[in-house]
């Protein structure tokens, strides 16, 4: 008997989110809208910047990142997006976007786990090696995994993607961090 | 070695469960019945229940009425299989909803301005069976969902009452999307 074919699975790039890393201060919550969300990634004005991804696979991968120093804080919402029409069996022009609040993240970075200089990460950004339910949120265990060892390990958050179209990773500044950012795949 | 592609998964799209809305509807019941279960759309004399087709593993239900922030309503869901000619349902559970405002729609589109989306789900104390429901409700002006497994079962029925809970809406409705 033939022994048994290995199949080859789709393998998903890491790629960074924001180009411009985010400096918000303060969360804003997104509000159901007619306009397709994109991500805002100023060079200019970094304070407003979140990044838009669109989904694929059936779960998103994410990894923090940011700056300035090892312990520095910086805090994410992961929220999904899905286009709402009036009806399954009509071609409808009416639409609307809809948030769905996916999780908040409270993210420690390891200065042990900073990129390198002339890569997609630079010297002076690093991964959290901690991730923590924000304060006021029970992330949904069905959704949601987080696997945060701390100890400059990589921490890292699997949300499944049952369906949604979009996703927006939004910050706020935390103790000490000054810039905020993103890196995500898919599994 | 180029990088590889990202595989583009089918999206579900999220309907407007009834065109119009739950306006005056406050009971809700349903027997076993040799008639199968149909939305109002198709059948205006059962026009106090939303009845979606089952497909893909289960549905996601995001409440929405009128007309103000913090009105609620009660919602009732089942689930209905049929022997022969015979259609059972399958009681879920009951959900208290609260709206807000901060999660009103927009002109134009499938919900208007005058409709708002809840942002608190509750169970209205009937031990909702964690197999099948979860319900994400994190108030504070973030849209609540509930996740709903429908495996073996053919359709998902949801019915209301307007003035279930404590600030009456006067309107109650919900979207879906099927995952």
């Amino acid at each position: 008997m033939s022994q048994p074919t290995h199949v080859s699975y789709p393998i998903y790039p890491l790629k960074r989110g924001l180009t411009n890393n985010s400096t918000e201060g303060d969360f804003i919550v997104p509000v159901p809208t007619s306009t397709e969300p994109e991500s805002v990634d100023s060079s200019a004005d970094t304070s407003a910047n979140s990044f838009v991804g669109t989904l694929s696979g059936s779960e998103l991968l994410l990894f923090p990142f940011g700056g300035n120093a090892n312990n520095d804080v910086i805090n994410m919402r992961l929220y999904y997006w899905r286009r709402l029409y009036v009806r399954p069996d009509t071609s409808d022009t009416e639409q609307l976007w809809v948030p769905y609040f996916v999780g908040g993240f409270v993210c420690t970075l390891s200065s042990a786990l900073n990129g390198v200089a002339g890569c997609p990460i630079l010297a002076t950004e690093m991964f959290a090696d901690t991730i923590t339910e924000e304060a006021t949120d029970t992330w949904d265990d069905n959704i949601l995994t987080v696997r945060s060892y701390a100890n400059d390990q990589l921490a890292m958050i699997r949300a499944k993607t049952l369906g949604f179209e979009k996703f927006e990773c939004r910050f706020d500044l935390g103790s000490g961090g000054d810039v905020q950012n993103v890196a995500y795949s898919f599994i | 070695m180029s990088k590889p592609n990202h595989i583009a998964y089918p999206k579900n799209g999220m309907y407007r469960g009834i065109s119009g809305a739950i306006t005056s509807f406050d009971g809700a019941s349903t027997d076993i019945t040799a008639t199968k279960p149909e939305t109002e759309q198709t059948n205006p004399e059962l026009n106090t229940a939303l009845v979606i087709p089952c497909s893909g593993s289960g549905v996601q239900i995001f409440p929405f009425g009128g007309n103000d922030d913090d009105d609620d309503f009660r919602m009732h869901a089942w689930l209905w299989k049929h022997v022969g000619t015979l259609w059972i349902p399958f009681f879920v559970g009951v959900f208290d909803c609260t709206l807000s405002a901060a999660l009103n729609g927009v002109a134009g589109s499938p919900i208007a301005a005058t409709e708002m989306f809840a942002d608190t789900i509750v169970d209205s104390a009937t031990s909702w069976d964690t197999n099948i429901v979860t319900v994400r409700s994190y108030a504070n002006d973030q849209l609540a969902m509930i996740k709903m497994s429908t495996i073996g079962y053919e359709l998902l029925m949801l019915q209301w009452e307007l003035s279930g809970v404590s600030n009456g809406a006067d309107a109650a409705n919900a979207c879906y999307a099927i995952y």
